[in-house]
């Protein structure tokens, strides 16, 4: 049993809600708005909905950052136990060893190929070589569900919020 | 006809579970003085090598049109060679990429032979099995059997021998019979008008070598006939055969059940399709010429046991009918 | 020996005319429409006590402190008699008052089929889909609204660094972390899961009972030196004590129950049931039942501790024989009796389901636990050992149709009769999936060639897909790394990267357009074979001394030979035999691909490696001729010469690179030839092959040749039986497809072909290892994927376990319905013959 689990797992939210498929308005933007209107969408989350910030961010604690191998583009999020805070760039910490998950794509093309090809796979774009994840996998396994939800919860998946 | 150097094989055909006792191991050999409309491996007929094709492993290259000096092949075409033209030079098969142009038929020196069957030596020992030589007609080369034979049982194998009956049965007695256990010989038809016809040569030497050989001490015969709607099954034939066989002395007679590959199996050799039906005969159309053989067989007031019908649920209920010599020995 | 009652043939001619009774038709119809069931049981257990003792930060627990957890959580979780309720495929939740009661109390999980989850694993990675497990496509779960808060909030945040993965990657350092996570396309790692392929030494529980062993435990305890021994020896004694608490009190509701039972007969059930629960395990067991229910409440006991990836039951029929005996010579039972309850345990067995995550179903799609049980074969002097009761247990397998267990048959010629063969071969044609079948003598000579005494070897049984261990005292994990052969032969071809360049993976050997011929080109692939054993041993090590350290197993350890004795947990190497398996996918498709280099770039020099390369990279558009080309190069399965000794080369070199390394727990690599159905996932994902293989296409099975390469039977069994045993030393699965026949002769036919391949020709070759069965009936595969409903049951062989039908992705269906298929019996059939012989009177 198996990495490819975690990964995809991990990242199914994630690539889920990154695709076009979900957030249509976002299709064919780039890969950096992209990127940023699903943190910041996650932000706004939390902000505006107490269940969701109750869910997801009290108590939480984890740092990532989202960058491409040659650190062009960068995006973070963090939950401080308190509040959930995304922002572009690296929040002025470079070092890979300050984040909890460091999601790095090989190059911006990556980032675009998988958030708005039709339907994202992680997986190949791990084997692909088009990203790698350092870190704490289970909290990427966290981000995904609170993705997954944030997914429901803006009627973007059949189901809807529970 | 005359028996010169060593024939071709056409094929060998491993784990075969009915050509003989036990799990065989098939030799076919090249040359036939028949020409049975419903021949099973038309490619056997001729003793020469010829071209096969294949079409389905076929991807199109073309490279068997510019390998033929004659212009003989043709990607268009589709059954690719043009018979008339080729003179199975092979320089298509040899060009063929992935082995859809092919020759069928190779020499194997009776050693080289030997050694390549007794690869399945395991399969033989624990099923009571061994080798069944094939054709075409195999008893067109006695010399040749005898070598193979000798070396073959001196290692022990059973040898099971299928032949059409067009041999020169003295010369088979003197070299091929010694070594052999089964002869399983085919009858098709009793008439020999009606064997002009459909297997394109008189039957006198079929008939007279059967004869002979029921008569044979010590060798195990087994008389079979195929099974073709419209041909073998004609009013008249499977009694007259019946007739035959009771009167030579046979003990038993199998029905073999009708093949419809032999339909299309002309195909890869370029020969022409025959007309007969392109399906399976249920376990009942079939039950139609078992009963005709046993009310013939009562007739000479012989009795026999009434055969297993298919099991429940078979797929293929027209492929399983099966009866043993020991089941059907209960009937008296 | 003829004296011996269960060597009685007219009994087993008896044996075949028993049926289902209507009490397991109904059983086995709700455990086949259940959907599985989240169970908070666990997880919600082990999370609270983990916090309470302050366990969930420690880099260190020692193996008492993990036995006194989990011998609280046996003395916590609820003793499940007989369930009070399923949740039904179609109907929803059903109440199962009324339902006949089983005759094995307990379970697995507290659900009727329960997904028992393992935080300390990979639980955390259904994390993402928690709120979907109830409507993904392939095998949902059913989980409560309140159940995913409940994880979401309380219980996987406790483990976020405290489980296996996180602790292993936070000691891994930057070069190994890329390992353990990046390279999921080369290996994978399966001590991320759990160590659990191996067999319990239930001998041991049967004969002495766990009371006594603990007793031996203390009494070992007062003399050990040393804490950590002293340690252990209490470890063990507490996980024996938690054990028998969990028998007496499913006894203690049994009895409970009877107490408030208005029904004379239900109320008698459960006093047999509380009566057998408080007997067994504690006390050596007097009766087949108190055997049986000795097994199942360790099993329960174990499965606690470690998550059940092919956690294996061993030799039953050999363990139980004894009592059975007893039993029918009492006249306190009989055939039908016997059958009952082992079906009953068969339905125990498949109580629970592993939790994968979606996409795991692509590399063990639909598996269930792959817990396998042995029968037949020989005993420790070498003797035959079938006995009635391996005839018995068949039967319940053949009737009952289940995946799990994973029922393995052993056959040793010249040894078993020839009718114990057939009577296998019979529940082949009645299952078309099960029982596989091993060679005795093959697999022992294998096991001994690694070291295994001889007595030791012969008393191998199955564990997970196919692979024979020592039973009861080999600690082997066979299945701890899965290696991607065709990555590494990537390797070879592109200088250590990957297809599409990138950082230096693998070794950097050279352009294979330069080397002077084809023996450069397999040193090449040996250097990195070397790499990826060096790799990916080293994770694995890596992966055991995490679970040295956080997950001893003092559950397992005190049920198996070797800890009590030598005073060491089974995680530091406490078994008697010590190793680890690697199971290598793609073998086939690596030999032809090498034979194919051999033929055409290197000796006959029909194609430069440039081009070779390009056609690759272009997965053979505009290069058909050449694919065909490649195509015909000699395959494995085949007489050639060529593909023959690539084959043993290659069997040799995976066999030297893991076999020459040792473990942390100081035993010996071993290597297996089995795949699950990774060779569809990782096929999905590899590039166009040498072999003429097209991007994206399933490698072959297990070590099957690859379909339609080799389209006759005897010369693929031919060949497979003259691999070399030697070099296969965690097993084999070899998958033959046979469409079926109902001609009399198929069972005779079969079972001498099964001869045939198992035999070593006078020496002359080794002998078939193992074989499976797919025996498809095409009609009835139209039909069942036409109508999944009416077919919950259809099994089929994967690679090494059976799955149903239903649950098994269209990928995975596609490869097995395009298998090469011999026929049993040639559309022409072998005639009917009538006798002349009999001339009426």
């Amino acid at each position: 049993m198996t990495l490819v689990d975690w990964l995809d797992r991990a990242d199914r939210g994630l690539g889920a809600v990154l695709a076009g498929r979900q957030i249509p308005a976002a299709r064919g933007a780039a890969a950096q708005a992209c990127l940023g209107l699903l943190l910041r969408g996650l932000e706004a989350g939390a902000c505006a909905s107490e269940s969701f910030h109750r869910r997801h961010v009290r108590g939480a604690r984890a740092r990532f950052l989202f960058r491409t191998e040659d650190r062009a583009l960068a995006s973070h999020l963090v939950l401080d136990g308190a509040e959930l805070r995304a922002g572009v760039g690296d929040d002025g910490r470079p070092d890979d060893a300050e984040w909890d998950v460091v999601v790095v794509f090989r190059d911006a093309s990556s980032i675009s190929r998988l958030l708005l090809s039709g339907s994202p796979d992680v997986v190949l774009a791990l084997v692909r070589r088009q990203l790698r994840v350092r870190g704490n996998l289970a909290l990427l396994y966290k981000l995904g569900f609170m993705l997954f939800d944030l997914g429901g919860r803006l009627g973007l998946r059949p189901g809807g919020a529970p | 006809m005359r028996e010169v150097g060593s024939p071709l094989v056409a094929a060998i055909k491993r784990h075969s579970l009915e050509d003989g006792p036990g799990i065989r191991t098939v030799v076919f050999l090249k040359g036939c003085a028949f020409r049975c409309s419903f021949c099973q491996n038309p490619e056997t007929r001729d003793p020469r090598a010829e071209i096969g094709f294949s079409p389905a492993s076929c991807i199109g290259c073309g490279r068997c049109v510019q390998a033929c000096p004659r212009d003989a092949a043709s990607t268009t075409a589709p059954e690719r060679i043009d018979r008339d033209r080729c003179d199975r030079c092979a320089r298509c098969a040899g060009a063929c990429p992935s082995g859809s142009l092919h020759v069928i038929g190779r020499t194997h020196e009776p050693e080289a032979l030997v050694a390549a069957l007794l690869r399945d030596r395991p399969f033989w020992r624990h099923s009571g099995g061994g080798v069944t030589f094939s054709g075409g007609e195999c008893l067109l080369y006695p010399r040749y059997l005898e070598r193979v034979l000798r070396l073959l049982v001196a290692e022990g194998v059973h040898v099971t021998i299928q032949t059409g009956g067009g041999f020169d049965y003295d010369r088979c007695a003197a070299r091929v019979w010694p070594y052999v256990r089964l002869v399983q010989f085919d009858v098709k038809l009793a008439d020999p008008r009606a064997h002009r016809k459909h297997c394109g040569t008189d039957n006198g030497r079929i008939l007279a070598n059967l004869r002979r050989i029921l008569a044979e001490p010590g060798l195990e015969v087994q008389p079979r006939v195929p099974l073709v709607p419209g041909v073998t099954d004609a009013p008249g034939n499977l009694e007259a055969i019946v007739e035959l066989l009771v009167d030579a002395g046979a003990d038993r007679i199998t029905l073999l059940p009708y093949n419809p590959l032999c339909v299309r199996a002309g195909d890869r050799v370029g020969l022409p399709r025959p007309l007969h039906p392109e399906r399976f005969l249920t376990w009942e159309e079939e039950g139609a010429a078992r009963e005709r053989v046993r009310r013939a067989l009562g007739a000479r007031r012989i009795r026999t046991a009434a055969p297993e019908g298919p099991a429940k649920g078979d797929l293929h209920p027209r492929l399983t009918v099966l009866g043993s010599t020991d089941r059907s020995r209960q009937g008296a | 020996m003829s004296t011996d009652l269960l060597l009685d043939p007219v009994r087993l001619g008896r044996l075949e005319q028993i049926d289902l009774p209507p009490r397991i038709v109904r059983l086995r119809e709700l455990h086949l429409r259940a959907v599985p069931e989240v169970c908070m049981e666990r997880p919600r257990l082990l999370t609270r006590l983990a916090r309470e003792r302050s366990l969930l930060d420690r880099t260190r627990i020692s193996v008492l402190e993990q036995a006194r957890l989990y011998r609280e959580v046996l003395e916590s979780r609820e003793p499940v008699v007989a369930h009070a309720a399923a949740w039904l495929e179609g109907t929803g939740e059903v109440s199962l008052r009324g339902e006949p009661l089983p005759l094995l109390a307990g379970s697995t999980t507290s659900r009727f089929k329960g997904v028992p989850l393992y935080p300390e694993f990979l639980a955390l990675t259904l994390w993402p889909e928690l709120e979907e497990l109830p409507r993904r496509r392939s095998n949902p779960y059913r989980i409560r609204p309140a159940e995913v808060d409940e994880l979401n909030h309380d219980i996987f945040p406790s483990w976020i660094r405290a489980h296996v993965a996180e602790v292993a990657r936070a000691r891994a350092g930057a070069s190994l972390e890329d390992g353990l996570l990046g390279h999921v396309d080369l290996y994978l790692l399966s001590k991320l899961s759990c160590i659990s392929h191996t067999i319990p030494d239930f001998g041991r529980v049967l004969r002495r009972g766990l009371l006594d062993l603990a007793e031996e435990a203390r009494q070992r305890c007062r003399r050990a030196r040393g804490a950590d021994r002293r340690d252990l020896y209490s470890a063990l004694e507490e996980a024996l004590l938690g054990t028998v608490a969990w028998g007496h009190r499913l006894s203690a509701e049994a009895r409970a129950m009877a107490e408030r039972e208005p029904d004379a007969a239900r109320r008698a059930g459960l006093r047999a049931l509380a009566e057998a629960h408080q007997r067994a395990p504690a006390e050596p067991a007097r009766t087949f039942r108190e055997g049986l229910t000795a097994i199942w409440t360790c099993w329960n006991a174990v499965l606690l501790e470690n998550a059940n990836y092919g956690l294996s039951l061993g030799r039953l029929d050999q363990l139980l024989a004894d009592l059975y005996r007893a039993d029918l010579e009492a006249g306190r039972i009989d055939q039908e009796g016997a059958l009952e309850l082992v079906c009953d345990f068969w339905l125990k067995v498949g109580d629970h389901v592993p939790g994968v995550p979606g996409t795991g179903e692509a590399f063990f799609g639909a598996t269930g636990s792959n817990q396998a049980v042995t029968l037949g074969g020989v005993d420790a002097e070498g003797r035959c050992a079938v006995n009635e009761l391996s005839h018995l247990l068949l039967r319940a397998t053949e009737l009952m149709r289940l995946r799990d267990p994973n029922v393995n048959a052993r056959y040793h010629p010249g040894v078993n009769p020839p009718a114990w063969l057939r009577r296998i071969c019979r529940a082949n044609l009645r299952t078309g999936a099960t029982p596989a079948i091993h060679n005795d003598r093959a697999v022992v000579r294998a096991m001994t060639a690694r070291g295994e005494t001889l007595a030791q070897a012969r008393d191998y049984g199955i564990v997970g897909c196919v692979e024979p261990t020592s039973a009861g005292r080999a600690y082997g994990h066979s299945a701890a790394i899965l290696v991607n052969l065709v990555s590494v032969l990537d390797l070879a071809l592109f200088r250590g990267t990957r297809r599409d360049g990138g950082q230096l993976l693998g070794v950097d050997t050279g352009d294979p357009g330069g080397f002077a011929g084809f023996g450069a080109f397999r040193e090449a692939l040996s250097a990195q074979i070397d790499w990826l054993a060096a790799r990916t041993t080293a994770l694995n090590d890596l992966l055991g001394a995490v679970h040295q350290d956080i997950h001893p197993t003092p559950i397992l350890s005190s049920i198996f030979e070797g800890p009590m004795e030598q005073g060491l947990d089974l995680s530091r190497g406490g078994a008697t035999i010590n190793g680890s398996g690697v199971a290598v996918v793609g073998l086939a498709d690596v030999v032809d691909s090498l034979s194919a280099l051999q033929i055409h770039v290197y000796e006959r020099r029909t194609v430069g490696f440039d081009a070779l390369r390009e056609a690759l990279l272009r997965d053979f558009a505009g290069d058909a001729v050449l694919r065909a080309m490649l195509a015909r190069s000699p395959r494995f399965g085949s007489d050639d010469p060529v593909a023959r000794e690539n084959a043993t080369w290659l069997l040799g070199e995976l066999d030297r690179a893991f076999g020459s390394r040792i473990n942390y727990r100081g035993g010996r690599y071993r290597v297996g030839y089995w795949t699950m159905t990774t060779h569809v996932g990782w096929g999905s994902l590899a590039g166009a092959l040498p072999s003429g293989r097209r991007a994206g296409a399933p490698f072959a099975s297990g070590i099957t040749p690859v379909s339609g390469a080799v389209p006759c039977l005897a010369t693929s069994l031919g060949a497979m039986a003259g691999l070399p045993a030697e070099a296969i030393t965690s097993g084999m699965a070899h998958n033959v497809k046979f469409t079926p026949s109902s001609r009399a002769r198929s069972e005779a036919d079969l079972a001498a072909t099964v001869e045939a391949y198992f035999d070593d020709d006078d020496g002359r070759r080794n002998g078939g290892m193992e074989v499976q069965f797919t025996l498809l009936r095409p009609e009835a595969v139209a039909d069942a994927l036409a109508h999944p409903e009416r077919h919950g049951d259809l099994l089929v062989r994967v690679s090494g376990y059976t799955a149903y039908l239903r649950d098994l992705s269209p990928a995975m269906r596609r490869e097995i319905l395009e298998r090469t298929a011999f026929a049993l019996a040639s559309e022409g059939g072998e005639g009917f013959t009538l006798s002349l012989g009999e001339v009426q009177a």
